[in-house]
Formats: C-alpha cells, sequence, structure tokens
C-alpha cells in the first residue's frame, strides 16, 4: 500500500500530472492526425527529457503512446482511415456503425473498452513486474548477453518479418554506437569530425530516422480529409453498453499477453482479439456489419498491448517496438537502466508510471467522449500544412540539445537515409535498438570474456544466459524458417 | 546472372558497403586485441563482419528469388528538402534562427502545390512564438534575428 501510496505522491506532486496530461492530449492529438504516429513525436520531444528529468519524461511519453491508441480510433470511426496502424480492425465495425447512424456509441464502445483494457494492463503492470525483480540477483555480464542478444533477434525478426533485414538494422544500428569514445580504452574509434568524438547522440537518430524520414516520405501525399458531417450521437443504448463490456475483457486478456511477447504490437494484438471474437464471441453480433463487439474488442486489447509492452521494457530492457525503442531510449537518456532490478531500484519511476496511467486512462475517457467534435475538426488541417511547421519544431529540438548546427546537418542526412530506408522496407527500430544496446553488449561482452577466460561456456554453463540463448536459438530457427517462405 | 530482386539488391548493396567500411577501417587503425582482453577494434569488426555476411546473404538472394521486384522511388524532393534543411543550419549563424526557420518553411511548403500563404504565416508566427520560448523561457542560446 505504501508503494500505490509512493506512485500517487510522485504524479500528483511537482506538476508530474501536468506532463501526463499534455502527454495523453498531445498523444490523441497524433493518433486523430494520420501521417504523424506517437514514433514521429516521441522521437521529437526527446530533448525535451534533458530538461525535465526522468519521472515526468517518461510519464509524458507513455502518455503519448497510449493516447495515440485513442486518437487513432476516431478517424478509423469517422473517416474509415486508422490514426495508427494498430486502428485498421477498428475502422471494419467501426465506420460501418458511423454510416449506420451510430457514431457516438462506436466512439464510445472505443473509449470505454479502452479504458477497462488500461485499468487492466495496468494492474498486471504492477503485479507481474516486481515479480520479475527477484531475478536481479542473478543478473552477471553472461546473462544480460544473452538478454541483449534475445531482444535483438526478437526486435529484428518479429518486427521485421525478414532476418536478414532485421538483424542487419540491428548490427548497422551497433556500429553506429561504436562511434566515439571507447569506454574501456579510452581511444577514439570511426569519429570523423570533432562532434562525433562523444558518438552520435541519440535524440538526433531518433528525430532523423523517424520523424524527418515520415515527414519527406509523407512529403507527396495529399492529406486534405473530408470533415465527418453526420449526426453524432454520444451515449449507446443501454443493450449496446452490455455489449461492450464482453469482448472488452476478452481483448484486454489477448492484448495483455501479445503486449507481454517481444514483437507482440498494439496491432497484431488488435487483429488477433477481433478475430478470437468473431469466431468465439457473441454469435448474434453482425460482424463486419457494424456490431459493437468489433470496436470493442481490438480496441482493448490494443490498449492493453501498448500497456503490457512496458513490463519486458522496463524488467528486461527489452522494447516491443519501435516507439517503446525510443522510450528505452529516453530511460537512459536520463540515467535509468531498465532491468529486472528496477521496482525496486527506481520505485518512484515504477509507481509513478503505474499511477499516471490509471490517472491517464480515466481522464482519456473524460477527453474523448465529450470533446469528440474537437478531435473531429483537428482533422480539417491539412498534412501540407503541418510538415513545415514539424520541420522546424525538429529543428529548434535539435539545435536545443548541444547548441550546435551541426547537429541539424546530421539529422537532415540520417533523415535522408531513413527514407531510403522506408524505400527498401528496411524497418529502422532494430537500428534504434542496436544503437541504444550496442554499447550495453559490448561491455557486458567484454566482461562476460573476462570472467570465463575467453572461453563461450559461460553461456552454457549459467542457467539463466543458457535459457535466454536457447529462446534466441528457438527465435533465430523461427526467423529463418519465416524469411526461406518468403523468399 | 540476372537481378530478379532490386530491393533485395539494394539492401545486399548497403549492408556489404557499410560493413565493409566499418570492418577495414577498423582493423586498419584500432587494436584488436584478444578475446580475454578485447582491444577497441575487436568488436567493430565482428560485427562489420557479420554485417557483411548478412549482405552477401542478401545479394545470393536478390539473383535466386522467385518474387521478381524493381524499386522506384522518388529522390528529387527529398534531396531538395535534406539540401534545404543542410543549407539553411549553415545561414543559420548569419541570418538568424526566425528567418532560417521561415525560409526552411516557405521553401518546403512550396514543394505542395495547395500550400497557403496564410498557414505559412500562422506557422512562422507560431514558431517565432516558440523560439522566444525556448530563448527566455528556457533560458537556451540561440540568435533569433540578422
Amino acid at each position: 500500500m505504501d508503494l500505490v501510496y509512493l506512485g500517487f505522491e510522485t504524479v500528483f506532486s511537482n506538476y508530474t500530472w501536468l506532463y501526463c496530461i499534455y502527454g495523453i492530449v498531445l498523444g490523441t492529438l497524433v493518433g486523430v492526425l494520420p501521417g504523424l504516429g506517437p514514433t514521429a513525436t516521441i522521437s521529437m520531444l526527446l530533448p525535451v527529457t534533458y530538461a525535465l528529468g526522468p519521472i515526468p519524461s517518461i510519464i509524458m511519453l507513455a502518455g503519448i503512446y497510449y493516447g495515440s491508441q485513442y486518437g487513432g480510433s476516431t478517424t478509423a470511426i469517422l473517416l474509415n482511415t486508422p490514426g495508427e496502424s494498430s486502428a485498421v480492425m477498428t475502422c471494419i465495425d467501426g465506420h460501418k456503425m458511423t454510416q449506420n447512424g451510430k457514431a457516438g456509441p462506436a466512439i464510445f464502445a472505443a473509449g470505454f473498452s479502452s479504458f477497462i483494457a488500461g485499468v487492466f494492463a495496468t494492474i498486471l503492470l504492477v503485479t507481474l513486474s516486481p515479480m520479475l525483480s527477484v531475478l536481479a540477483l542473478k543478473f552477471g555480464p553472461a546473462e544480460y548477453c544473452a538478454l541483449i542478444a534475445l531482444g535483438f533477434l526478437s526486435v529484428g525478426i518479429l518486427t521485421t518479418g525478414d532476418i536478414v533485414k532485421g538483424l542487419g538494422m540491428c548490427f548497422i544500428g551497433v556500429l553506429i554506437g561504436t562511434i566515439g569514445t571507447d569506454i574501456q580504452t579510452g581511444v577514439i574509434r570511426f569519429a570523423f569530425f570533432d562532434e562525433l568524438e562523444d558518438g552520435i547522440s541519440f535524440p538526433i537518430v531518433a528525430i532523423g530516422l523517424f520523424a524527418f524520414a515520415e515527414i519527406i516520405k509523407n512529403i507527396t501525399k495529399d492529406d486534405v480529409m473530408e470533415l465527418y458531417k453526420g449526426t453524432i450521437q454520444l451515449f449507446p443504448s443501454k443493450e449496446e453498453f452490455k455489449r461492450i463490456i464482453p469482448p472488452s475483457i476478452r481483448g484486454s486478456f489477448i492484448g495483455s499477453f501479445l503486449g507481454l511477447i517481444p514483437g507482440g504490437s498494439s496491432t497484431i494484438s488488435s487483429y488477433a482479439a477481433y478475430a478470437i471474437d468473431k469466431r468465439y464471441g457473441n454469435k448474434d453480433a453482425d460482424y463486419g456489419e457494424g456490431a459493437i463487439e468489433g470496436v470493442a474488442a481490438p480496441e482493448s486489447a490494443n490498449n492493453a498491448a501498448s500497456q503490457t509492452g512496458f513490463i519486458p521494457l522496463l524488467s528486461l530492457g527489452i522494447p516491443e517496438n519501435a516507439t517503446m525503442a525510443l522510450m528505452l531510449g529516453a530511460l537512459l537518456l536520463t540515467g535509468i537502466v531498465p532491468g529486472p532490478d528496477i521496482v525496486s531500484r527506481e520505485p518512484e519511476l515504477f509507481w509513478g508510471l503505474a499511477i499516471s496511467m490509471l490517472f491517464g486512462n480515466l481522464l482519456l475517457v473524460i477527453l474523448n467522449i465529450p470533446f469528440i467534435k474537437i478531435w473531429v475538426t483537428v482533422l480539417r488541417i491539412p498534412y501540407n500544412t503541418l510538415y513545415p511547421i514539424i520541420i522546424a519544431i525538429c529543428c529548434i529540438g535539435i539545435y536545443s540539445i548541444n547548441s550546435n548546427v551541426n547537429d541539424i546537418v546530421i539529422t537532415a542526412v540520417l533523415g535522408f537515409a531513413g527514407y531510403i530506408c522506408l524505400m527498401l522496407k528496411l524497418e529502422v527500430a532494430p537500428l534504434m535498438l542496436g544503437l541504444i544496446l550496442g554499447p550495453m553488449l559490448e561491455e557486458y561482452f567484454r566482461r562476460a570474456m573476462m570472467f570465463s577466460d575467453g572461453s563461450f561456456m559461460i553461456f552454457v554453463e549459467r542457467p539463466i544466459a543458457f535459457t535466454l540463448i536457447l529462446f534466441a536459438g528457438v527465435l533465430l530457427a523461427y526467423g529463418i524458417v519465416r524469411t526461406l517462405r518468403n523468399k | 546472372m540476372i537481378i530478379r530482386n532490386v530491393e533485395h539488391f539494394i539492401v545486399g548493396m548497403v549492408f556489404s558497403v557499410i560493413g565493409c567500411f566499418f570492418g577495414i577501417y577498423g582493423a586498419l587503425f584500432y587494436e584488436a586485441g584478444t578475446i580475454q582482453e578485447m582491444g577497441p577494434g575487436w568488436f567493430p569488426f565482428y560485427i562489420s563482419f557479420g554485417l557483411m555476411c548478412l549482405g552477401f546473404i542478401q545479394f545470393i538472394r536478390s539473383f535466386t528469388t522467385q518474387f521478381w521486384k524493381t524499386v522506384n522511388f522518388e529522390l528529387a524532393r527529398p534531396i531538395f528538402v535534406m539540401c534545404l534543411i543542410i543549407f539553411m543550419s549553415y545561414a543559420w549563424p548569419y541570418i538568424g534562427a526566425v528567418t532560417a526557420l521561415g525560409l526552411i518553411m516557405s521553401a518546403s511548403g512550396l514543394l505542395n502545390p495547395k500550400y497557403e500563404l496564410k498557414w505559412f504565416l500562422v506557422s512562422w508566427l507560431f514558431i517565432i512564438a516558440l523560439l522566444l520560448l525556448f530563448k527566455y523561457g528556457l533560458g537556451m542560446s540561440i540568435a533569433l534575428w540578422i
């Protein structure tokens, strides 16, 4: 109980709750706007973390992430345009409901089911994460090495579906991570300019590869959308309300489970929840023709997954997708190293984040339902108006890090590289993970080899390391089979 | 041999070039050491070697795949945006952030024929307000004007 109180104290002191509100409002906004996702937004805001400190920044960035899951459903329902990839399944029944004059109940179902899922996932977060802390004392360099290797493989394979491309991007990230001063020997490596002696700053790479690349990709698109002009009925009937709850609970279970698995993103969760609900859910519901269950199930699943994704992130340092990889970077930037002992090491951060999620989810229901007309109005802003201002904001953000214009130049070049990667279907999430975890992998690997006198048997003799390597092996075999099938 | 999948081929080339660069440069200029006591060159060398292997696999895939694929993407506008940002970044200390960012916004906005002057003015005012906030609110050292 003391820890829960600590969480409340963390959130409601020093105006931290204001950053939570700021995060969810911004998250809902970027979720509503197609073309500007949470990944780009979080990468743009990374420089702010230096000024805010760890707890407010992580609470704000988390708010952006789960807020965008809510916001993404609004455009899916009203305009059949998912603001986020995880809202694709919501389009099917959500937009049909709009066409049937039931836009209000559909939006209510999305908001309410997401709230149920958010609460469920938060409870899971506070229950499961402390259990992992018992493993903390058993983790040495070999275990961390194996864990990072598992993280590389899981993100490399599951986010791209192609083991060669995924691992290749991871390796490029690790190599970029070696630029700068080698901590062990003090030798400056691959630094061709003075600015690179301290390595390439993580926010610069993130803004370049995510924000700039996304802007460049979208620059040719014409995203002027038609404003929804139909009547918005706000609340569902009593009968419809009853029908929302069972698929929300099922979706929460599915999303929470898939969110725990690295690579089991909120998008996959929403697909799985919809498919399972259609197969085993209400037999009388007309899925695909505007069934309220078809909105509640995927919406609860994607929201639950986006929140339980914090469990592997905080406890094991394994991000499940690109947004989580950025969150990991933000944690490291503020001096917090994720690990199984994070609950005992950083209780304010952990419990503050958990309580902020409860607070944020409640606030999202309040924001999303009565203010739906405001969010719809936001859709009037065309993307061709937004991108020049986003470029300018990015430039200010980058400049604010070191007050150096060369950083903007590096970011522009990385933005172009990111655009080429997008065109070549090369995911940048594994690269970011490589960049973040690469220096840690090198350090732990060195230590492991020193302890074992250069013997790789250390990974076999230690049970946790061996188990993790075994998992990595299975994942590698799965990746090879999957890649060969798609050859 | 015919390149069946251009996408695989380019990816292979990217991996190989990056791998070769880091591998060769690292091997030439940094001491590798032993596995027990690694020097600064040991880790990057083996990662580069791994990347080169993956690049080689991609090359083989591009010739043997059953799925033919070409790559077609626009380069002119992305290169223009990149060069514009680079040019304005170097001009920034001389012309000030307000002018540099205004030029970036107006020039990049003109890439889209639907971009309107009123939006540019609103956006520019917003950016000026943001710059003032950064300078006077957060104490950032930044040259605002010429």
